[in-house]
């Protein structure tokens, strides 16, 4: 249980429901961007749909479900492949240094929108 | 009679290149659990089911095949794999959305180079694969969904449920592919 520490939530059981719930947060973002971008989309309804205070709020939720989901799947797949059993005495630190990249970088992905949605 | 570590214990059944197998690894090796020795036809020992009785000194005595080479995986196993690959694959492939995102709101220049980057052979084909996985990452996902109430749990209903997913994902790309070109 000592690899549960860098878990999203600390809990397997509340990792289960967030990657359920920012999945279909996700899901439902997704299904909107391919939406419009079916047929020509042209800069004016683009940046118009942009400006619209539910948009920015949906795809700030967006980002945030991104970073969750992002970081409960990588935990998995970390914790499951980047171990001692698999790679050696290094094993704990690769996997360490890993998580810390990605949680890094979901943190930046989410700082991102914030500066791409107000500014 | 090998011997590893402190530990003596004979492997019944085994030939000699078996036994040259096994000292290969002696000194990692250590006891199999009793229930191995009492099975009356025990399997002989070679280099693939070797690794399913004994293993790396652990405190864990079960035995296990860490060589998934050796193993015939089922459907459903890909369809996991290939959940983890494209998930994995949009961990990545997120900097690019962003980045796209960016250039489109940015300025009404910035959003017709980014139509012209786009339209370049090399973007296509980025395109075209982040969208098909992304799409294979969704359609497995909600396939997670509906195991979750409880459909499609059993064995069968997982074959089921990864061959309608990998059908989908597959058309879906198809259809990916004359959206783009």
């Amino acid at each position: 249980m000592v690899t549960s520490v860098t878990s999203f939530s600390r809990t397997g059981l509340s990792d289960w429901l967030i990657q359920r719930v920012t999945s279909i947060i996700l899901l439902a973002y997704f299904l909107l961007i391919a939406y419009q971008l079916m047929g020509s989309v042209d800069y004016t309804s683009w940046a118009r749909l942009f400006e619209q205070t539910w948009m920015k709020v949906f795809t700030l939720m967006a980002a945030l479900s991104l970073a969750a989901h992002s970081w409960i799947g990588l935990w998995s797949v970390f914790t499951d492949y980047l171990t001692e059993r698999m790679l050696g005495p290094k094993g704990n630190v690769i996997r360490l240094v890993c998580q810390l990249g990605a949680s890094l970088a979901l943190v930046g992905y989410v700082i991102w929108v914030v500066v791409i949605i107000w500014s | 009679m090998l011997t590893a570590g402190h530990v003596n214990f004979s492997v019944l059944g085994a030939d000699r290149q078996a036994l040259t197998n096994c000292n290969r690894l002696s000194a990692q090796l250590y006891c199999a659990p009793m229930r191995f020795w009492h099975r009356p036809d025990l399997p002989a020992v070679n280099e693939t089911n070797l690794r399913a009785i004994v293993r790396p000194t652990s405190k864990d005595t079960r035995p296990v095949n860490l060589d998934l080479g050796t193993i015939q995986l089922p459907v459903t196993a890909y369809a996991s794999i290939a959940h983890r690959v494209t998930g994995v694959l949009m961990f990545f492939a997120s900097f690019l959305l962003l980045w796209a995102l960016d250039r489109s709101l940015a300025s009404e220049a910035s959003f017709d180079a980014l139509s012209e980057v786009l339209s370049s052979p090399f973007a296509k084909v980025v395109m075209w694969g982040v969208a098909s996985a992304l799409t294979y990452h969704a359609l497995a996902g909600v396939k997670h969904l509906v195991m979750d109430t409880g459909v499609g749990e059993t064995m069968r209903g997982g074959v089921i449920g990864a061959r309608i997913v990998f059908s989908a994902a597959f058309t879906a790309a198809i259809l990916w592919g004359v959206a783009i070109w």
